[in-house]
């Protein structure tokens, strides 16, 4: 039942009550699922079973095909009549994929920091204990750019100061 | 002495002990029914309760399911209204 190509009804969620095409079949009882989302809102993504309601309408698609491949076939076969939906104009195609890939690229700059980070603080470090003056000024100039990474570094620092007076007391102590 | 427009039905009278050792009585407007389902009259989930005015405080987002139908119908009947629809839908054709 749940094929590529057929065409289905979502019944959970905010996109509930819009129709959308299966792309791809995934691991069981999951499928991969788009609108697309110029057509009917109902994003690109993994979807259960259970939350789609099929209808007897299919539509030829290959594995994996993209939007505008569904947005072509569902011109040829007509489902914009048969489901009363508009038609996606250009400018709705164009903002449906500018908000895909800036959601991307959110997606994959994240971990990107988070592995350039250490490398980068320990590289700083080092220019400070060589060089104090200009040290400042290339740091200042890169807080401008990214003031979030500024942050992370006066943290560690703390870290690895506050374990060194503890171990200090403990000697004292013994 | 409560004033006449506390002696209401509509207050609930709690009884709160002071710091002073006192039991008094205090009057507290009852809080409205929950939300229910229009078609299976459940409760609903993700609708607040409490005094108007703090519920028209909350933002949209808070106030109701974000969803078809989202505080009126409960999450399963609008799952069965949907399919039915789907199913009218196709039987005519």
């Amino acid at each position: 039942m749940f094929d590529v190509g057929r065409i289905c009804v979502k019944t959970a969620g905010r996109e509930a009550g819009k129709f959308c095409v299966i792309v791809d079949v995934l691991e069981k009882g999951f499928v991969m699922v788009t609108g697309p989302k110029a057509v009917t809102s109902v994003k690109r993504r993994k979807c259960n079973i259970d939350h789609l309601e099929p209808t007897p309408q299919v539509i030829k698609l290959g594995k994996n095909a993209s939007d505008d491949d569904v947005i072509s076939v569902y011109k040829k076969d007509g489902i914009f009549e048969k489901f009363q939906v508009k038609p996606p104009s250009e400018k709705d195609i164009a903002e449906a994929k500018d908000s895909e890939r800036k959601r991307l690229t959110a997606a994959r700059e994240k971990p990107k920091k988070a592995a350039e980070e250490p490398e980068k603080a320990e590289a700083k470090a080092e220019e400070k204990k060589h060089k104090e003056k200009p040290a400042k000024e290339q740091k200042e100039e890169k807080a401008e750019h990214k003031p979030a990474k500024k942050e992370p570094k006066p943290k560690k620092a703390k870290a690895e100061g506050k374990p060194a007076k503890e171990h200090k007391k403990k000697a004292e102590s013994k | 002495m409560t004033r006449p427009s506390q002696r209401s039905r509509s207050f609930i009278k709690k009884r709160i002990n002071t710091p002073g050792g006192r039991a008094v009585l205090h009057f507290v407007k009852k809080k409205p029914s929950h939300a229910r389902c229009g078609r299976c009259m459940k409760p609903l989930h993700g609708v607040p309760r409490g005094p108007a005015l703090e519920i028209a405080k909350l933002p949209k987002t808070k106030k109701r399911p974000d969803r078809p139908y989202g505080g009126y119908l409960c999450s399963s009947c609008t799952r069965k209204s949907i399919k039915e629809k789907n199913l009218d839908r196709w039987q005519n054709v």
